[in-house]
């Protein structure tokens, strides 16, 4: 049952924020489809996507690439990054606070080292 | 801008005839079926009104080897989530109508198309581009402000074709008054070997000209946009299904060419498959 998993991050100049893209494709080289990337989201962050999964992650067209790709919703990263940046050092690395808020959502962990 | 409303009018109303044909090589059944004829609204998207065309075809094809429709215009997958009439303006030839489109059950390209599992997707696909285009014009302002009914109301006004319902709301996404106007255009260009372009594009300058859409295609080089209409080009631009003089100031294109997601879809296209 072996998943392989592709990241892109891309800058969304409309939002002025990171987007992720990816996607997951099983070992036959299919593409995982929504339903069960939905199901793979950890369980600490279920609730929150069911209540609004259409809004969150959905299959959007790569902004560069013009392929298929799953995405989390930018919409919210703005103000979800207001909120951290205040918690933290503002020197701390937007990108490592971004990275490490949204990624786990969509199984992207990021290694201590980048702490 | 109330008084060119009536052009907000006549872009809703835009229609294109599509003839929709099984491909052959689905056909399971003996006879092939009837082609299936239906008039599309060029501001919509496919999936609303292919269920029909769907139960038209599906019992023609074997039962145990289909899966997700999807549509097909010589050999080039059409994306449902772009509008038909960007789509009509991209690919096919307004000389020749009705628009032939080839309907498939099998062999889905997921490398090009997304899915559409649902309604719901049309409808997160619809909102999320008006957001991204009030992300530009307004920093998100105007569709953060609004109630969830309102959002509601520019979906459904849409997916019923109901020009009041849908521009009631709408029409506080054009605001743009005095030096409150769009902070950026929001707009895409296709050309149809590649992805779309865009790029952050202000309707005034910073010397306070008001830009035209000369202007915009200025700002790309020659590796990025094949179009240079100074030189005599074999290429068009089409801007639901119009070519606009290149004069006409963006903002006056993105109040009233803009589709009802908010953007401006802008098509560059080979001259001589459009003329007759």
């Amino acid at each position: 049952d072996m998943l392989t998993y592709e990241y892109h991050i891309v800058y969304s100049s409309s939002y002025s924020v990171p987007v992720l893209y990816f996607n997951v494709y099983k070992a036959d080289g299919k593409l995982l489809s929504l339903e069960n990337i939905w199901k793979i989201v950890p369980d600490v962050y279920q609730q929150e996507l069911q209540a609004d999964k259409w809004s969150i992650l959905t299959q959007q067209e790569h902004p560069l690439l013009g392929r298929p790709f799953y995405q989390l919703h930018p919409c919210h990263t703005e103000m979800m990054m207001k909120n951290i940046r205040t918690m933290l050092d503002k020197r701390c690395d937007y990108l490592i606070s971004w990275i490490s808020s949204v990624g786990p959502v969509v199984g992207l962990n990021l290694s201590l080292q980048y702490a | 801008m109330a008084e060119d409303r009536e052009v907000l009018r006549e872009i809703w109303e835009g229609r294109i005839p599509v003839c929709f044909s099984l491909a052959e090589e689905e056909i399971y059944t003996g006879e092939p079926p009837d082609l299936y004829y239906l008039l599309v609204p060029r501001q919509i998207y496919f999936p609303l009104v292919t269920d029909k065309v769907q139960r038209h075809f599906i019992a023609s094809v074997d039962p145990d080897k289909h899966g997700e429709m999807w549509l097909e215009y010589e050999g080039q997958p059409l994306k449902w989530h772009y509008p038909v009439g960007v789509l009509f303006d991209l690919f096919a030839n307004s000389n020749s109508l009705p628009w032939n489109i080839t309907v498939h059950f099998q062999a889905f390209p997921e490398e090009e198309l997304l899915h559409c599992p649902a309604k719901e997707a049309i409808e997160s696909h619809f909102m999320s581009v008006v957001k991204e285009a009030d992300g530009l014009k307004h920093r998100g302002q105007l569709v953060n402000n609004m109630q969830k009914k309102d959002h509601k109301q520019l979906w459904t006004g849409l997916q019923n074709d109901k020009f009041e319902q849908f521009w009631s709301v709408n029409k506080k996404l054009m605001e743009s008054s005095g030096d409150d106007s769009f902070k950026y255009i929001p707009y895409r260009i296709y050309q149809n070997d590649r992805p779309y372009i865009q790029k952050l594009f202000k309707p005034v300058s910073d010397d306070g000209e008001v830009q035209t859409l000369r202007d915009l295609l200025k700002t790309f080089d020659n590796d990025e946009l094949c179009f240079n209409p100074d030189i005599s080009s074999e290429k068009i631009l089409l801007i639901q299904g119009i070519q606009p003089p290149l004069e006409t100031p963006i903002l006056w294109l993105s109040e009233h060419f803009s589709y009802p997601d908010n953007f401006l879809h802008i098509c560059i296209v080979d001259k001589m498959k459009n003329e007759s």
